[in-house]
């Protein structure tokens, strides 16, 4: 609602009352209130039967796009009535209040418009006051209809609930309890507030104008010359004395009513007296008015010259600026009470149950299908990688069994090394001046040699080298036989396992289960 | 007949109720299934999958480290043994060939399985040979690199001459690898 530029939102407010159409624009910024703009254009023709509204709103700028307006309409056509209701959800209480507004406006619902709020409760007693509003439905669009051409979709509120409104958003509270009186050309409102808040509404259909009417009975003239004399006599300039008989018995005789209206409010609301009274309105500023209210009413009238929260420029008139600016508010936000009695608007209607049953059919559908996706998504990487082992598998049972090629890979581990590295340890490990005359490998891993030598030192050197070798575990001399320093000797060596030779070598191979047993060598 | 809306309430109720009880018991119990099924195939497959991978990491180590003992034939399928015999006596001729000895008699032994690894057996040959020593020494280097992998399983080599004779007299026993089908 309302645009925000610099965290400022601007609305408008259009008031069509009984003698003149106002239209303000107000700005709110920072919890305050500032009337921007502020046109007005009398009813030429409101003495007459047609007002001239058309005419009048003419003479207005039309608001521009993107800043919400509210409509408020004279009291004179909408009839307020509190209720008191048992204490129920709104929906509950809707039924209730469309029969009271039947039963109040006595019209067929489609040619009635109405609207409530819920006022404070003061007393707890289980019932809910509610102020009603209604009005003829002809009336109010006829209004909408007028200001069609601005091409601005709006709502209608009465002229009492935004002036309420405007009371309680800006002006200084004079007492926990005091009354506002609006006194407009053609009725006059009168607002009961009990800590800042509206508790009840009445409406006088009397005004401004009665007192004219009353001048020009006297003064036996038409009701425009009447008016003219009306305000001079207002403005101080010298008047008859039948003039001013004729003015002041009307004043009276308004506001001996007005506090008719009064005591009905009190009832309402358990009779308890208001402390201070705030008027407004044009009107108001006749002369004898305050007097009378104080007298009639016995209320204390407090000054209105200013507004705590309001800022108004220079020249405007304030006390012409409440009610519009009550409708600007409502423009703004709701403020309470708020009651509409038509619009024009598009309804942002909350979503019907079909909308919620399609939403929650999505939702599962989607579930359900992100369930068959995950579902779809699991079988298919289970087959995947099926398919992978197998594959794998007939890959290995073309050649061998990968298990079975390790186990055969293990035993050929186990296996002594070959005769040629056999025969590699024994040339390197031999001393040079033995000579080899046999050799015998069984197969189990043993080896036996047979060879001659001069002197035991080489028979003695190739035992401790042979001894040193990594390809093998264990060496003994069998036989040896010495003629002419010549030995003659048979040797016989356990060879290692090839693991454990590589070991020895540095090549570790990986662990069997036979042997673990750490790679290093034991001098026999 | 006429149903009052709190029977059809209560019939719609028990419906739904129905239907819900049949959606679980022949719907979603066995998707249910299917789904727990999957998710232990994907388990099992990948553990599967991890310990082939292991496999054939260890069985790349293992060949590597055997290569120069028992030479690049060990990395291939093995034959059966009608096959490996055949094949092993040719293979046998033609490393004595190359070494430039002569056989003095090849004798096949009988097939033998491992008892170690079951499904192999062994394909032996008794060679008698006669050589000079670094014929012999070339010959028994040929057995390491051969397109079959060769164990020796006994070897004897005696010097039958005189001291200035070199000349070496071999008697071996020499073996290779092949499947093993039950005796087939």
């Amino acid at each position: 609602m309302g645009r925000e530029s610099s965290e400022q939102r601007c609305a408008w407010g259009l008031e069509i009352g009984g003698s003149a159409v106002r239209l303000v624009q107000i700005a709110q910024r920072d919890g305050r209130y500032q009337v921007l703009r502020f046109h007005e254009a009398a009813l030429e023709e409101r003495w007459s039967a047609s007002l001239g509204l058309r005419e009048a709103l003419a003479k207005l700028p039309p608001p521009p796009e993107g800043e919400p307006i509210v409509l408020c309409v004279a009291d004179e056509w909408v009839l307020y009535r509190r209720l008191d209701l048992p204490s129920l959800e709104r929906e509950a209480m809707e039924p209730m209040v469309q029969a009271q507004a039947e039963a109040m406006l006595t019209l067929p619902p489609e040619a009635m418009a109405y609207g409530w709020d819920r006022l404070p409760a003061p007393t707890s007693n289980g019932t809910q006051p509610v102020l009603l509003c209604g009005a003829r439905r002809e009336a109010l669009e006829s209004c909408l209809s007028a200001v069609e051409s601005w091409g601005r979709p709006m709502r209608v509120v009465p002229s009492g609930v935004a002036c309420a409104a405007a009371c309680g958003a800006i002006l200084d509270q004079p007492a926990s309890r005091f009354v506002l009186i609006d006194v407009a050309a053609r009725h006059t409102s009168l607002v009961v507030f009990h800590d800042g808040r509206a508790c009840a509404v009445g409406v006088l259909d009397q005004g401004g104008d009665q007192w004219t009417e009353s001048l020009a009975q006297a003064m036996g003239v038409e009701a425009e010359q009447a008016e003219q004399a009306k305000l001079a006599w207002a403005s101080g300039e010298d008047s008859s004395a039948d003039q001013a008989a004729a003015m002041q018995g009307a004043v009276q005789r308004w506001g001996g009513e007005l506090a008719h209206v009064y005591q009905r409010c009190l009832d309402q609301i358990g009779g308890e007296p208001a402390q201070a009274c705030v008027l407004m309105g044009r009107a108001a500023r006749t002369p004898g008015v305050r007097e009378v209210v104080e007298a009639g009413l016995g209320l204390r009238v407090v000054e209105t010259a200013s507004a705590a929260g309001l800022e108004v420029s220079d020249g405007w008139p304030l006390e012409a600026l409440w009610t519009p600016v009550g409708a600007a508010l409502h423009a703004l936000a709701a403020p309470s009470p708020s009651i509409t009695l038509v619009s024009n608007e598009p309804e942002v209607a909350p979503p019907s149950r079909r909308a919620v049953h399609s939403r929650v059919l999505a939702l599962a559908a989607w579930s359900l299908l992100a369930l068959a996706a995950w579902y779809a998504l699991d079988m298919r990487a289970a087959d995947r990688l099926d398919a992978q082992a197998a594959q794998w598998r007939a890959e290995s049972a073309q050649g061998m069994p990968a298990a079975q090629a390790l186990a055969l890979g293990r035993y050929l581990e186990q296996q002594p090394p070959p005769p040629l590295f056999m025969l590699d340890e024994l040339s390197k490990r031999c001393a040079r001046e033995v000579t080899l005359s046999e050799w015998r490998y069984d197969g189990q891993g043993r080896l036996r040699i047979k060879g001659v030598t001069r002197g035991v030192a080489g028979l003695d050197t190739t035992l401790r080298q042979l001894a040193d070798s990594p390809a093998v575990k264990e060496v003994a001399l069998r036989s040896a036989t010495v003629k002419d320093d010549v030995w003659t000797f048979e040797i016989e060596m356990q060879m290692n396992p090839l693991h454990r030779y590589l070991a020895l070598l540095g090549r570790p191979a990986q662990s069997t289960s036979s042997d673990a047993a750490p790679a290093t060598k034991e001098t026999p | 007949m006429r149903l009052s809306s709190r029977d059809k309430k209560a019939l719609m109720l028990g419906g739904l109720v129905l239907a819900a009880l049949i959606g679980l018991r022949y719907v979603l119990m066995p998707l249910n299934d299917s789904w727990r099924d999957a998710r232990q195939r994907i388990a099992q497959a990948g553990d599967t999958l991890q310990r082939l991978q292991d496999q054939q990491l260890q069985l790349r180590a293992q060949h590597r480290r055997l290569m120069d003992f028992y030479g690049p034939g060990l990395a291939q399928p093995l034959p059966t043994a009608e096959q490996a015999g055949v094949e092993f006596v040719k293979t046998v001729e033609d490393l004595l060939k190359a070494a430039g000895l002569g056989s003095q008699g090849v004798q096949a032994q009988p097939v033998r399985p491992l008892r170690e690894v079951p499904g192999v057996a062994v394909v032996g040959l008794q060679v008698q040979l006669a050589g000079r020593p670094e014929q012999i020494t070339q010959c028994l280097a040929s057995l390491c690199q051969s397109r079959q992998p060769i164990l020796v399983q006994s070897l004897t080599a005696t010097k039958p001459g005189k001291d200035g004779d070199q000349q070496l007299n071999v008697s071996m026993v020499i073996a290779t690898l092949a499947r093993w089908e039950g005796g087939r």
